[in-house]
């Protein structure tokens, strides 16, 4: 009896020592103490255009953002953004900042690679980089032209990325986009990421457009569109697509053509498309799109593959310029209107498809997806040779178009 | 043998020699009563030496000695007066008749409700100590104690500490007969069970088990009466020190007894089939076996429209939750993972604590330390001074400990929501449980971050499933998925299907 | 002899919680990497391996009453051939909870303390795992029965948060690769439906042993359904090809949650909260049978030694990989392992009980 407690006194003090190990404070840091890094542009390293006045007593920021990598030259330039807390308007204080003030610090730093550039944040932010807020990541075309891949590589494998980070790819400068100061929104990362929402209003935004639909893409080896933005000193416009062949960007799709590339994709949530008036030469009908579902089947017949194209959209009447003139309550009316979209969505989509097979041979549209799921064993042929493939697939449009409800407003 | 004892107890240092108070009870069972009648009175004089109100009033008895004793204070003056001693001298007066037996006094002449005939002497002096006055009669080796007890009683009033709005307005008072007569008075059944008890060798404390006959199950009852005579200790102290005495597990924050001043709930509680243990001197009585899911119950419950509670008890589970784990939640959350919040909110958090000169658990350690003390200021003062201490405290102290810099708003807010959160418990014991958890919680989340808190609930789940009272275990309303179970726990049904359900305690089949 | 104190209901928690476990975290990877995209159908058939497990164990109870498995191994083979085989099932329990215990840090490391040291996690992970154990079978019957909503919750809440990015076409092509993947794809779930083991430990202590025997249908159902419902919806959302690339499929998909409120920043964070309690489950149940096989396998009824000593030994193999690649690569064996219980050895037994049983009738006769 006596040597059981004995035994159980020290397995007491054992245990005891033991969790004195447990204890301790690995990953503790304080809310303030970390950099929230909201967004993230990447540009090429060398030429950086920035209206820097260089002060005789200071170096100039330039010089600081030149870090010597351990190996090698610097290949990008990458630029995050940091909130300036105190400063936001929306803050806790209820507006403390003045609009003078810069509401975030974008830091540059060259580097080869992410991780190496990450690190040499160090240097000049007293705060821990924290990627787990991270809204958006702005590249430069040239560098997506590069491939994104690299660039991309710690973002896509990291887990304190999160999946939803929002990618845009910017003609221009990349941080140029970071430094616009949003009228509204305090942050332009925030507003940026935001943006895509407007997708259920407007078909030229492209919304899916996050990591982990690229990582999903360079993944399954498929072709995919990355959404363009641009900016003015306040202001983003997201609009149009940028076309990428594996990991590489190889062009731009124009707003109108990436309309017409959701649809393919069936991926529209909502927007207009404007067809003539039926009843007037020079005169337009402006439909709202309330429904649009895209099939898309392949069909092999003779060497040659066919997409079917299997389009059914409800729409809105939502105006009609000078209205008052037609008779909306005319079923021929309606009918002939639904004609004219039935026929604009085909071929507008046929004209888009093509385009993008001559013009870029990316398969944006992902028939090559559709190709796996339904022609397993042609596509088991095929598969490495679809890039030469995919400039001769056949479109057949077929569009169902019904308008379900008129705009009446009087 | 017998001489020997006398010399002893006569010896005058009766009291002091024998600390151990054992000894005295075996002692006083060894007499009875003396047949010369100044014998009985220094043996008492002698046991309760130097106990000045201890009244020693001679009679005649038409030509036979008498003596009423009684101690003063502990007696009802009127009974005294007017139905035995007036009584006993109304007889002088009337009767011729000599013989008289102590038979005779208890039948014939003492307007008492229940005089007894004792002769041992332990009675006699618990009788005596109890307020019972002892009458003994010169020849007669037997004694009579009479039912005198006047103890100025607290008139009933309104439950302090556990108001309701719809329930009944009265509350326990400090006297065991009246409170067993309150619950009597709500159950009038032949099967509803009264056993006394006393405990406590210096306070003799009389301790009453109140249940029903078929509804409470025979093993909780058993266990409970063999805890209850299991029990030998100096003093009893209101029912807190029988609860500690009789609880399975001594070193957890849970009670495992409900203690409650309303004869509403303790009423309902037996005819669900539980145990009161009713103890003199407390308007506490205690309910047991407590299962956790009891503490979530007002008595309010019960009167109130059944979806409408069922909407508050949930609130009230949530606030378990919320008051348990909040604080270490925040401190989890900031420092740990700032990115499970929203982008805006951690903004927002980011804002607040700029500057701010200590680390977040600090901040909030100090905070529920700051809190605490408050709490236990306003209780202990005298209710316009707590008034202004929760003012100067809450008010003063957090707006300017936030204005100055020193916390951030946040944490003053959430230190705020979880004292209120632990007060919307009904009974305040299980308030008190909710501190201590609070803590442990912060420890998991300040070290571990959301891993520790986790951890620390499974730890906590377990520990809950572990605790057995008496035989019924503490989480006996929720595993099982049995459906009868859950109707009084997050929801409560209506009353025709409440009734009559003892299933919430039937425990493990043990028979 | 102990007390029967458990309900036939309780057996529900008990195989959901002893199937349910880390794995949930990794298997749409390992099924979909055999079955690809058929990979749901893999687990649908899994669903015949449980139930012949699960009603094996059943069925030997019932021809050995009072016996766990253990001893009713012991009881047909032999006291030798039968240690023997008790000495590979510690080796494989123990080494599933070390392995599991080891993937379960993983993960928490990756996705809630990253540098925290491994040791401490796995201490503080064994923690509620030996505490229930040490608190024996009615407080862990009454654990598992509370934290069983929180399997069917949180399963339930990730179907319906997920579903918004569905394609439900990533179906397609069904069996093109015909049926010898899905079939291949299905064994990978013997050793996560192995955990149904439990059964054969726990029966004696079910006071209507009859009862049961519909629960545990009810059991496997709930866990193939929950398996099914996490594969499916990999599938649906990623695809098979990039369902193979994820380490974690099952965290990836909370990570893939789109909502435009802002309720749900890092979901996965929280799904992976939700899990830590369903790992712990699996593993307690582990560490019950264990416990119990040790017992009889030392003859011994030291019941703090027992279940005390193991600790050390779960804890090295937890800190034993070098890497998750490591790790997996030891699951790969104790699956083997598993398959060599789940189709020789309870076969085996079922045979020589039955052999058995007729001889005692023909003798009878």
């Amino acid at each position: 009896m006596k040597k059981r407690s004995l035994c159980k006194v020290m397995l007491k003090i054992v245990i005891l020592l033991f969790s004195v190990l447990l204890f301790g404070c690995w990953d503790y840091a304080e809310v303030e103490d970390r950099g929230y890094v909201l967004g993230i542009a990447i540009d090429m390293a060398e030429p950086l255009p920035r209206g820097q006045d260089d002060l005789e007593e200071y170096l100039s920021e330039r010089e600081i953002e030149k870090m010597i990598p351990q190996y090698g030259e610097p290949k990008f330039a990458y630029t995050i953004q940091v909130p300036i807390v105190p400063q936001a308007r929306m803050g806790p204080e209820g507006g403390g900042g003045d609009v003078e003030e810069d509401r975030t610090w974008d830091l540059t730093m060259t580097g080869n690679n992410f991780f190496e550039a990450q690190r040499q944040f160090a240097t000049r932010l007293e705060y821990l980089p924290f990627y787990e807020h991270l809204q958006v990541v702005v590249i430069n075309e040239e560098v997506a032209r590069q491939g994104i891949l690299p660039v991309l590589d710690l973002l896509l494998a990291d887990h304190e990325m999160r999946r939803r980070t929002r990618v845009f790819i910017t003609p221009g400068d990349a941080k140029s986009i970071l430094d616009v100061v949003p009228r509204i929104d305090d942050y332009s990362s925030r507003y940026l990421e935001r943006l895509p929402l407007g997708a259920s209003r407007n078909s030229r935004i492209l919304h899916e457009t996050d990591l982990g639909q690229v990582a999903m893409s360079i993944h399954t080896g498929v072709d995919f569109g990355l959404p363009r933005v641009v900016a003015t000193e306040d202001e983003i416009k997201n609009a149009g697509l940028a076309l990428f062949r594996e990991d590489k960007m190889i062009g731009w799709l124009g707003e109108v053509d990436t309309i017409w590339a959701k649809w393919v994709r069936d991926a529209v949530l909502g927007g207009t498309i404007v067809v003539d008036s039926p009843n007037e030469e020079a005169e337009i009908v402006v439909l709202e799109v309330v429904k649009a579902n895209t099939k898309v089947r392949p069909r092999v017949a003779d060497h040659q593959i066919i997409m079917d194209i299997e389009v059914d959209a409800t729409f809105n009447l939502v105006e009609e310029v000078r209205y008052g003139k037609a008779n909306i309550f005319n079923e021929d009316y309606l009918e002939e209107v639904e004609k004219l979209a039935k026929k604009r969505i085909e071929e507008e989509i046929k004209d888009t498809v093509s385009y993008v097979q001559e013009e870029y041979g990316a398969d944006i549209f992902h028939f090559n997806v559709q190709m796996r799921r339904y022609e397993p064993d042609v596509w088991a042929k095929i598969e490495n040779e679809w890039h030469d493939i995919f400039p001769q697939v056949m479109v057949n449009v077929n569009a169902e178009t019904e308008i379900r409800l008129t705009g009446l407003m009087k | 043998m017998l001489k020997k004892f006398k010399q002893k107890l006569f010896s005058k240092n009766i009291n002091r020699s024998n600390k151990n108070t054992e000894n005295i009870v075996e002692l006083l069972k060894a007499f009875e009563v003396f047949k010369d009648i100044d014998n009985n009175v220094a043996f008492i004089q002698n046991i309760l030496t130097d106990s000045e109100d201890v009244v020693y009033r001679e009679l005649m008895l038409w030509d036979r000695k008498a003596i009423l004793i009684y101690i003063d204070g502990l007696v009802d003056r009127n009974i005294i007066e007017n139905h035995i001693i007036r009584r006993l001298q109304n007889f002088n007066e009337e009767s011729e008749n000599s013989i008289l037996t102590v038979t005779d006094v208890k039948e014939k002449i003492l307007a008492i409700s229940n005089p007894e005939i004792v002769k041992n002497y332990n009675e006699i002096i618990n009788g005596l100590l109890t307020g019972e006055s002892l009458l003994l009669i010169d020849n007669e080796q037997e004694a009579l104690t009479l039912n005198s007890q006047g103890l100025e009683k607290r008139g009933v009033e309104e439950p302090f500490a556990e108001q309701g709005l719809r329930g009944p307005r009265d509350g326990f008072i400090e006297d065991i007969d009246d409170n067993v007569a309150a619950i009597r008075k709500r159950i009038k059944d032949t099967r509803l069970k009264v056993q006394y008890h006393t405990l406590g060798q210096r306070t003799q404390t009389k301790v009453a088990l109140v249940y029903l006959n078929d509804k409470a199950p025979e093993h909780v009852v058993k266990e409970i009466e063999k805890r209850i005579q299991e029990i030998n200790v100096d003093s009893i102290v209101g029912s807190a020190s029988v609860e500690q005495l009789i609880e399975n597990h001594k070193w957890t924050v849970f009670p495992q007894v409900l203690a409650s001043e309303r004869p509403d709930r303790i009423a309902t509680s037996i005819l669900d089939g539980r145990v009161a243990i009713m103890v003199d001197g407390t308007p506490y009585n205690l309910i047991a076996p407590g299962t956790f899911a009891m503490f979530f119950n007002s008595s309010d419950d019960y009167y109130e429209r059944s979806i409408v509670t069922s909407i508050i008890r949930i609130i009230r589970y949530m606030s378990f939750l919320i008051a348990s784990t909040l604080p270490g939640l925040y401190v989890a959350l900031t420092a740990y993972h700032p990115g499970m919040l929203p982008t805006t909110l951690v903004l927002f958090i980011t804002g607040s604590r700029v500057g701010l000169p200590l680390p977040s658990v600090v901040e909030m350690l100090l905070m529920l330390f700051t809190l605490e003390i408050l709490l236990e200021a306003a209780i202990r003062l005298p209710k316009p001074i707590s008034q202004t201490v929760g003012i100067v405290g809450g008010l003063v102290i957090g707006q300017s400990a936030v204005q100055a810099g020193l916390v951030s708003p946040l944490v003053v807010i959430i230190i705020g929501f979880t004292a209120i959160t632990s007060f919307v418990f009904p009974y305040y014991t299980f308030a008190l449980t909710n501190r201590a958890l609070r803590i442990f919680f912060l420890i998991g989340g300040a070290f571990w971050g959301l891993f520790g808190i986790v951890i620390f609930w499974i730890l906590l789940i377990i520990h809950l499933a572990s605790i057995e009272s008496f035989g019924v275990r503490y989480l006996e309303d929720f595993f099982s998925f049995k459906k009868e179970k859950l109707k009084d726990t997050f929801l409560k049904d209506g009353y025709p299907s409440l009734l009559g359900n003892a299933e919430a305690i039937k425990g493990d089949k043990k028979e | 002899m102990m007390e029967k104190e458990l309900n036939g209901v309780d057996m529900l928690a008990f195989v959901v919680h002893g199937t349910v476990g880390i794995r949930l975290l990794t298997i749409p990877r390992d099924i979909v990497e055999i079955g690809s995209n058929n990979g749901w159908m893999s687990v649908a058939l899994s669903a015949v391996i449980a139930f012949y497990l699960g009603f094996s164990f059943y069925w030997l109870y019932t021809k050995h009453p009072n016996l766990n498995i253990s001893q009713i191994i012991e009881a047909n083979l032999g006291k030798k051939i039968g240690k023997i085989i008790m000495v590979a099932i510690a080796i494989y329990i123990i080494s599933t909870i070390g392995l599991s215990l080891r993937a379960f840090t993983d993960s928490v490391k990756m996705f809630l303390l990253d540098t925290t040291p491994r040791s401490v996690l796995v201490i503080l992970g064994a923690l509620p795992i030996v505490y229930g154990v040490s608190k024996g079978i009615k407080t862990l019957s009454i654990v598992l029965d509370l934290l069983l909503p929180l399997v069917i919750l949180s399963t339930i809440l990730l179907v319906v948060l997920a579903s918004t990015s569905v394609d439900l076409e990533n179906y397609r092509p069904v069996l093109h690769e015909g049926l010898m993947p899905v079939l291949k794809g299905s064994l990978q779930m013997v050793h996560p439906l192995l955990g149904i083991g439990i059964i054969g430990y726990i029966m004696p202590q079910f006071n209507e042993p009859k009862r049961v025997k519909k629960w545990i249908g009810i059991g496997v159902l709930i866990s193939i359904g929950s398996y099914l419902a996490i594969v499916t919806l990999s599938i649906l959302v990623f695809g098979s090809e990039e369902t193979k690339m994820l380490i974690w499929p099952t965290i990836s998909l909370s990570k893939a949650i789109q909502l435009e409120t802002e309720l749900f920043e890092r979901a996965e964070s929280l799904f992976m909260t939700m899990w830590i309690p369903i790992a712990f489950t699996t593993m307690v149940t582990f560490y019950y049978s264990s416990t119990l096989n040790l017992k009889v396998l030392f003859d011994s009824n030291r019941d703090h030694l027992i279940t005390y000593g193991q600790i050390p030994l779960f804890i090295l193999i937890a800190v034993l990989p070098n890497s998750v690649v490591d790790n997996y690569k030891y699951l790969g064996w104790v699956n083997l392992l598993a398959m060599f219980f789940a189709f020789i050895i309870i076969p085996l037994v079922i045979v020589i009980t039955l052999f058995k049983n007729r001889r005692v009738s023909n003798e009878k006769t």
